[in-house]
């Protein structure tokens, strides 16, 4: 059997943790993007193409890493030339891009998987499973929140292309609170954006209700510059509590005079040193699903969810007001 | 006046320790309290203190100060005794359970000339000190938003009104939710809450029949110019939790982010006998500080903080949450 063939979209960031995911599996590897594609090809010992057309006659899996605004439109191209699909999250920018993907990759009859990457973060997969075997009861009260500074692409603080910190960042928390705590039937959402001379700072907060009756919060923030990365949860439930916060779980602190001679890591992605890379699980997983028909642990349903709860949350912010969720029938 | 609320013994004890007060106590509701709760002389034997059987014989006897320990329901009628008799006073949290009450203990006490305080003990806690200096000296920059917490466990055991809508005024909203508020209300200086929503649940603790009020809620506050907040004021910590639970705020500023944690100053301890953790606190006396607070806001006639304006601002936050949760709307104040 040949190797998986994979046509990454994009050079950046988070094409940058996915390359050598497929590496690892022996995939091969082709690059598509406006820039670095040359670099990273080389180092991670793939192939530079130049155009997408080119990327889809080589590959069987394109896996999209581009920015949001462009993920329906190279999905939709790359499931009309029956290929797999891996698409970074937001899985679209609007809900009915998210509803066309679906309809045509079931059309198809191909794989269109969302790159939820938190699934696979071990601390949430050990609270997922924890809740699911029942050591914390039923859940009543969750809260997450991730904070990075302010991402320095201009993409993102544009929100017509990124759907701003919602639909980028707190996507990943309102997947984990339907994750853990089940389908939700109520968002209402308030953020607030700082823009000073030197300095831009947005934070959001959201609070879900479950159709359970859980309640969730959860918060974004993209902060200061020099912000670290960290992400926390606490969930309370008739049996129990379950909290991580990634600042203190470090296994290593650095005495200040140690730290000035440490280099800044990129502070939107945080450190794996400590254990196995998530972004390697989940392409291992997504890898496997292709490639045996194994059900993947996040899917398009999954990801156009998320997307559809992100929306909610961006309208409930601009009216002030909550807004009640359909949860219609999956298409199917 | 009044034993309802346990904080009377720590007061109690905090007054004693100072040396320069007269104590005197009534607890008069203690006749219509459950049984088996110890209330009234019986509990004023056990603290030491000279007892009287009603408030009138209590304000009878000149007093410069009171404190209000009674449940949320009845604070009002003890203020509005104590400041007919011309006495200062400390009234516990949340200073009413209705807006218009509050706006009447405040009228009262401001025609009587005397002092009314709210008794926000975590206001006084070294690390919400050290969070407002911050802050107060421009550290933190504009500040964007907060997350507050206030988990602590279910209030069921000796002193039952606290689940007992009727006289707490509500469930874990009114009884955690204004802690956080006053912090916010602290350190916003003048922005006030312009729209508040809050979901609640009652799914913990759904195995006691005794509760029936909401026992989780998050309530988010968008505050005039723009800050935006939210707090989890819910009885989450577990029932055998190696303590009662704490209040943790994180405020997000344009320079960067501070997090204080107000139950943080413990010893950590594993009994293995009890097979469960303890935790021995060694953080400042707040209740000390609270006093020594009112007394010297009457001895230098200034307004103490915090104020009875603050916890009126700070119980028509938990209003709106109370409001919103049941109409599932935002609120507008």
């Amino acid at each position: 059997m040949n190797n998986l063939r994979v046509g990454l979209v994009g050079a950046g960031s988070i094409a940058r943790t996915h390359a050598p995911a497929w590496r690892e599996l022996g995939a091969e590897l082709f690059v598509f993007a406006p820039k670095l594609a040359k670099e990273l090809a080389e180092e991670q010992g793939g192939t530079e193409v130049a155009s997408m057309e080119e990327l889809f006659d080589r590959v069987d899996v394109i896996d999209i890493c581009s920015p949001t605004s462009s993920h329906a439109d190279i999905a939709t191209a790359a499931l009309r030339a029956d290929r797999d699909v891996v698409c970074e999250k937001p899985l679209t920018r609007t809900v009915d891009e998210g509803k066309g993907l679906m309809a045509l990759a079931g059309e198809r009859g191909r794989r269109l998987l969302p790159g939820h990457v938190v699934r696979y973060f071990p601390q949430y997969v050990q609270a997922k499973t924890a809740i699911d075997a029942g050591r914390v009861g039923k859940v009543a009260v969750l809260r997450f929140s991730r904070t990075a500074p302010f991402p320095s692409a201009a993409w993102f603080a544009d929100d017509a292309a990124s759907g701003g910190i919602i639909l980028d960042q707190m996507i990943h928390d309102i997947d984990q609170a339907v994750w853990m705590a089940g389908p939700v039937k109520k968002v209402y959402a308030t953020e607030h954006r700082v823009e000073t001379a030197q300095r831009r700072v947005r934070t959001a907060h959201a609070v879900l209700t479950h159709e359970s009756g859980a309640i969730s919060h959860c918060r974004g923030l993209w902060g200061a510059p020099g912000t670290e990365f960290s992400c926390t949860f606490h969930v309370a439930g008739t049996g129990g509590i379950l909290e991580h916060d990634s600042r203190k779980a470090t296994g290593i602190e650095l005495d200040i005079a140690v730290r000035s001679t440490v280099p800044p890591e990129d502070a939107h992605l945080p450190s794996f040193a400590m254990g196995a890379n998530p972004y390697s699980l989940e392409i291992q997983d997504f890898f496997r699903t292709i490639t045996t028909g194994s059900t993947p642990r996040v899917d398009a349903r999954d990801g156009l969810r998320a997307v559809e709860l992100s929306i909610a949350i961006i309208q409930s912010i601009h009216s002030g007001c909550p807004l009640t969720i359909s949860n219609e029938r999956d298409v199917q | 006046m009044s034993f309802a609320h346990p904080h009377a013994g720590s007061y109690i004890m905090s007054l004693r320790e100072r040396g320069d007060v007269e104590l005197l106590a009534a607890d008069p509701d203690s006749a219509t309290a459950p049984a088996g709760e110890l209330r009234g002389a019986a509990l004023a034997e056990q603290l030491g203190v000279n007892y009287v059987a009603t408030y009138d014989e209590l304000l009878k006897s000149g007093l410069d100060a009171v404190i209000v320990c009674s449940e949320n329901t009845r604070h009002r009628v003890g203020v509005e005794l104590a400041a007919a008799a011309g006495a200062h006073v400390l009234c516990e949290k949340p200073l009413a359970t209705e807006v218009a009450d509050a706006e009447a203990m405040i009228a009262a006490c401001s025609s009587a000339g005397v002092k009314l305080m709210t008794a926000f003990p975590v206001r006084f806690s070294p690390p919400f000190k050290a969070l407002q200096d911050i802050i107060d000296k421009g550290h933190l920059g504009q500040i964007v938003g907060a997350t507050g917490t206030n988990n602590g466990k279910v209030p069921i055991g000796a002193n039952s009104w606290f689940i007992d809508p009727e006289l707490a005024g509500g469930g874990a909203l009114i009884d955690l939710a204004v802690h956080v508020a006053d912090l916010l209300d602290a350190l916003l200086g003048g922005a006030t809450p312009a729209k508040v929503y809050a979901a609640t649940n009652d799914i913990l603790h759904v195995e006691k029949p005794e509760v029936t009020t909401e026992t989780g809620g998050l309530v988010n506050i968008l505050y005039t110019g723009g800050v935006v907040a939210t707090i989890d004021s819910s009885w989450s910590q577990p029932d055998s939790a190696p303590n009662w639970g704490g209040v943790t705020l994180q405020v997000v500023g344009t320079n960067g982010v501070v997090d204080i944690d107000t139950s943080a100053l413990h010893v950590g301890g594993f009994d293995q006998d009890k097979r469960q953790s303890f935790w021995l606190d060694y953080g400042a006396n707040t209740t000390g500080e609270l006093i020594e607070e009112f007394f010297s806001s009457i001895e230098e006639d200034r307004q103490p903080q915090p104020s009875g304006e603050v916890g009126l601002r700070t119980l028509q936050v938990v209003k709106a949450a109370q409001a919103s949760a049941v109409s599932g709307d935002s609120v507008e104040l």
